[in-house]
């Protein structure tokens, strides 16, 4: 890779970095909403709703993500709905993540102590505010640490937008490569990805010290 | 064209992801084992090299390890290409589930092991590996799902699986809905299946330490 050639690349990297980062962002966060949503409606305990919801799980637990992705980025068309590429990757990111940390937090909530549970309602607090009160913040503090390693698979995750037509790091390696036939691009996106992952650790590690409880 | 035809031009390609799948499990295994057990060992050099090599691919996405081997190194055949990709990504995995498992074994067999005069290979292979096999595979199952579904990306070394066969499915046929629809039940299916497996021995597994703690507690 001369520096030439690097010099005229290096827009592009910073591109695809700004995307896969954003990107990233944007996928933990509504996973993560959606995993809350989906792991508290569990918690209600209303037996056809939880139905929907362990059926749901199980679905996208178990369906690869780029398939989700190309079903959405080729079947929104199909249904008049134009969406942007990066929307639809975020969307199929949101759909199967969310179920991972959805179960992520249920198995939390089945370690609240049930006796936390039983005070709260002998106080005459309804289900959904026991829900609310109780479990919900008692689980999602314990399961923080699961989160964040969840976190790091989804920008992980998001190299596959790369196969939907957006320029992020990934596609920016390849770019290059299909330009000199210099597979160095993709060996620096590789360092830029690891480079990524420990930055996110690191604040992992802040928010989970922040966060921790001793009990 | 009709649901089945569309069915049997897909199904094409899952030989592919049957070649792949058991492959990879095997040599992650084997990774996984001979890392794992390295790395219990804790001898420093040898352990900072299997973290180094843990971090890095926990941080780095499959798909950019399946196109660096395959821009980089001449593997023979796509197949050799997203064979050895996926051994590297997942064999990482494995060495921490193994070295997860090892650690949960109690000190005090190390030491009765040693003051038998066994070797520490001996020790591994007799005394711990047996016990923790069982221990492992819930965990080993959740991984290999995650093996299955990163077979979706292998078409991008150029191998002709399922997903090649869905894009040329959808040149001739524009009904990527149902293509991808398809593609979406025949994975679910093969995930579902493992998981399955993966919470049956995990049942199994729980009920055995709950009969041990008790055990421990009458004694």
């Amino acid at each position: 890779m001369t520096s030439l050639q690097f010099s005229s690349w290096l827009p592009i990297l910073l591109h695809g970095l700004r995307v896969t980062v954003l990107a990233s962002l944007a996928g933990i966060v509504t996973s993560i909403i959606w995993g809350c949503i989906l792991a508290s409606l569990r918690a209600l305990e209303i037996k056809p709703l939880s139905m929907i919801i362990r059926a749901y799980t199980s679905i996208f637990r178990n369906t690869p993500l780029l398939v989700v992705m190309f079903f959405l980025f080729y079947g929104f068309p199909m249904i008049n709905l134009d969406l942007p590429a990066i929307a639809c990757g975020i969307i199929a990111i949101t759909l199967n993540e969310g179920a991972f940390v959805a179960e992520i937090i249920r198995g939390a909530i089945q370690n609240v102590k049930k006796g936390e549970i039983e005070a709260a309602r002998s106080m005459g607090l309804s289900r959904a505010q026991v829900v609310h009160h109780i479990i919900f913040p008692l689980a999602i503090r314990d399961s923080v640490p699961m989160i964040l390693g969840q976190s790091s698979i989804i920008i992980k995750d998001t190299s596959l937008f790369s196969m939907i037509m957006i320029i992020d790091l990934t596609a920016a390696g390849r770019q290059f490569y299909a330009k000199y036939f210099n597979p160095t691009s993709i060996w620096i996106v590789g360092l830029v990805y690891i480079a990524l992952f420990l930055i996110f650790s690191l604040i992992g590690r802040l928010i989970e010290r922040k966060v921790r409880v001793n009990r | 064209m009709h649901l089945h035809e569309m069915v049997v031009y897909i199904t094409r390609g899952i030989g592919i992801t049957f070649k792949l799948v058991p492959c990879v499990i095997v040599s992650t295994l084997i990774v996984g084992m001979i890392l794992g057990i390295l790395r219990f060992k804790n001898i420093k050099v040898i352990s900072q090299i299997i973290d180094l090599y843990v971090t890095a691919i926990r941080g780095i996405p499959p798909l950019v390890i399946l196109m660096a081997l395959y821009f980089t190194v001449k593997l023979g055949s796509s197949f050799m290409t997203a064979f050895v990709a996926l051994t590297i990504y997942h064999g990482a995995y494995v060495t921490e589930i193994v070295r997860g498992g090892l650690e949960a074994v109690p000190k005090g067999q190390m030491d009765a092991g040693k003051s038998l005069g066994l070797g520490y290979m001996r020790i591994m292979a007799s005394v711990y590996i047996p016990q923790i096999m069982l221990q492992i595979i819930p965990t080993l199952c959740g991984q290999y799902i995650l093996v299955v579904k990163d077979t979706t990306l292998v078409s991008v070394v150029g191998l002709q699986d399922i997903m090649w066969n869905a894009k040329e499915l959808i040149a001739v046929t524009y009904d990527p809905i149902r293509v991808y629809f398809i593609i979406g039940v025949l994975y679910f299916v093969v995930c579902f299946i493992i998981d399955l497996i993966a919470s049956r021995v995990e049942k199994s597994v729980s009920g055995r330490y709950q009969a041990q703690l008790a055990e421990k507690g009458a004694q």
